[in-house]
């Protein structure tokens, strides 16, 4: 940029004012300034990441040095088949896992708000992860589902194709003709209760060790990590991510409000059935693989708006990184608070994201208030 | 280069706001104030030509050139609408705001050129120094300064602008209406403002185009159409036409009695 900011100077019109061409050129500066500080900020966090990944990956039981486990990151069969069956078939899958679901959870949360011009729209605030949770239960429960002779996978399908068939509702009412963000909003909350209630519903008809499979399943997992799970991960989050990216100006002109956008010249219709398409793409899958994840949707870009403010071509990816940092250190915590045990992530997550979730309602009143 | 409306009719649902209304040319280098009472369809007759919602009937010419036939991209380059909405929380620079707008039509990247044109009109308003605050932190004047570099930073042909000198003190609405005046006849622009204040209409603009009830009352030269009884009636009030100490007219009004 800056070879580019030289040419520019170089460029300018000896006709125009001198003083005029100063303001320019400092105008021209702040802004790659600005721009640098950014993408320092987008590599601070890769950089944050990469290491709580390796930190993930060095703690559980068996106590192994971080060099023992670096060595075995770089040569499978290093130190023997031991640890190459801990640390690439267990713990990795694991750590990757967090970091590609968080990413996951990050960007529809980030996507969410923008759509729906509310800081405290997520997938779980608008009762997506509800819909996936009634779903799973469905199948603990009564085996009912949308596919034959899967086993175990019955579960995860369910609570994939709940989940998406909740977006797939609110993307009907975002269809309808006069039908605003904050109906949208209440529609979600709505849906929310509802399958709260059907879960509760099961709850109550479900036998004992049902019951726990619930518990469990609701309380959000990464034990249920795959290599199989991180390829259709990657793989969609390669997909989603270049398209979304491919359109954070327009999403950028719709934080300005819709007549805005519109008057720009944006294909808002369009616009709002693509990205709630990555959306409930995003958010059914992340929740079919680990369970019920609440508030990284909503602490990630939170703390991204606050570090890059709300341009999406910075605000996006850093969502991203950002819910992959929260729950990649959330897996991190959930193995060192007591050791030998691994607590539930959606336990961990929901702790730190309750005072945040409080803080924006806080930030928001006051805004209204000025 | 002129713009005109002919017999454009639009509703919302079964409310016909719009009612086959047509508009004589408006010339380029024009400054031209709509008036007319609340709800006299003043914002759809906007969003009508701007494209930004779709009409029953009627027709926009551009240059000879039916608006119809352009893409909405084509259409929002050379026709701008800028509508009142104020965002108040954004945690999006000035800078950025107008380099938005200016993405719409280019590719992803930030071109050294677009970085130019969005300093250029920053510098050009004078609201260099508000680059890399934030939009919510800026004064409502303010904000309508930016409001405006983003329209103008596309250099569109035709801009029309609702209320911009609403919730503004008297000095940000002379100033911004100098700002408005200055850059259409530099510009050679078409531009037409929806004013509540008929007197700084016709101290700013070359002619008013009086709307009420869907329907073009009268069009013409500004102090003319202010010593029109119409005008009273639309707004149902009496008015009485006043000589300023320069010669120039002003307008005062009173309520009807028993009003």
């Amino acid at each position: 940029m800056s070879s580019e900011t030289q040419q520019l100077s170089a460029n300018q019109d000896a006709e125009i004012p001198k003083n005029i061409l100063k303001k320019q050129h400092d105008l021209i500066h702040g802004f790659v300034a600005s721009e640098s500080k950014k993408i320092q900020m987008l590599l601070m966090v890769v950089i944050l990441l990469t290491l709580s990944l390796i930190v993930d990956v060095s703690i559980g039981p068996g106590n192994f040095s971080l060099s023992t486990v670096l060595d075995v990151l770089l040569d499978k069969t290093s130190h023997g088949i031991k640890l190459e069956v801990i640390i690439w078939d267990y713990r990795l899958p694991i750590a990757v896992t967090a970091v590609i679901v968080g990413a996951m959870l990050g960007v529809s949360g980030a996507l969410m708000q923008t759509l729906l011009n509310n800081p405290l729209a997520e997938p779980f605030t608008l009762g997506v992860s509800s819909a996936a949770s009634f779903g799973a239960a469905l199948a603990i429960v009564t085996g009912i589902g949308f596919a034959a002779n899967v086993g175990s996978l019955l579960v995860t399908l369910n609570a994939f194709v709940f989940a998406l068939g909740t977006c797939g509702l609110l993307l009907l009412l975002m269809r309808l003709k006069g039908v605003g963000t904050q109906t949208i909003i209440l529609f979600g909350i709505a849906i929310f209760f509802a399958f709260n209630a059907l879960l509760a519903m099961m709850e109550y008809g479900a036998s004992e060790t049902e019951l726990q499979r619930i518990v469990f399943w609701m309380l959000g997992s990464l034990n249920r990590a795959s290599w199989l799970q991180i390829f259709w991960g990657t793989g969609l989050l390669c997909v989603v991510l270049p398209f979304c990216m491919m359109r954070t100006w327009q999403l950028t002109a719709l934080r300005l409000g819709e007549e805005n956008a519109l008057s720009m010249g944006i294909d808002l219709a369009r616009l709002r059935v693509e990205i709630l398409i990555c959306i409930s793409l995003l958010a059914a899958t992340a929740v079919a693989f680990v369970g019920t994840i609440g508030f990284v949707g909503l602490v990630g870009p939170h703390i991204a708006r606050l570090l890059v403010g709300e341009n999406q071509r910075y605000f996006i990816p850093l969502s991203a990184l950002l819910g992959a940092l929260m729950l990649s250190v959330t897996s991190i915590v959930s193995k060192s608070i007591t050791p030998g045990i691994i607590y539930p992530i959606g336990i961990i997550t929901a702790l730190i994201g309750v005072p945040v979730f409080l803080a924006i309602i806080m930030r928001h009143s006051k805004e209204q208030s000025l | 280069m002129s713009l005109s409306v002919t017999n454009l009719t639009a509703s919302y649902g079964s409310h016909l706001v719009l009612k086959e209304l047509s508009i004589a040319n408006l010339e380029k280098g024009s400054f031209t104030a709509l008036l007319g009472p609340n709800a006299a369809g003043k914002s759809t007759l906007f969003k009508s030509i701007a494209g930004l919602i779709k009409t029953q009937s009627g027709d926009v010419v551009l240059n000879d050139k039916n608006l119809k036939d352009y893409s909405k991209i084509e259409r929002a380059r050379d026709v701008i609408y800028l509508p009142q909405s104020f965002y108040s929380s954004l945690a999006l620079s000035v800078f950025e705001s107008v380099l938005v707008s200016l993405k719409q039509k280019s590719g992803w990247r930030v071109k050294p050129e677009d970085i130019q044109q969005v300093a250029e009109i920053l510098a050009l308003l004078n609201i260099e120094h508000l680059a890399e605050k934030n939009i919510s932190e800026l004064s409502g004047g303010q904000k309508q300064l930016v409001a405006l570099a983003r329209i103008l930073v596309v250099k569109p042909k035709v801009i029309l602008l609702d209320e911009p000198t609403s919730a503004l003190d008297l000095h940000h609405q002379l100033s911004i209406l100098t700002v408005i005046k200055k850059l259409t006849i530099e510009r050679g622009l078409i531009t037409i403002a929806a004013l509540h204040d008929v007197n700084l209409a016709a101290k700013f603009c070359d002619q008013i185009i009086l709307l009420d009830k869907g329907v073009i009352q009268t069009q013409g030269d500004a102090h003319k159409v202010l010593a029109m009884p119409i005008l009273g009636e639309a707004y149902k009030v009496k008015t009485l036409l006043e000589t300023g100490s320069k010669g120039q007219l002003y307008l005062d009004a009173e309520l009807l009695e028993g009003a």
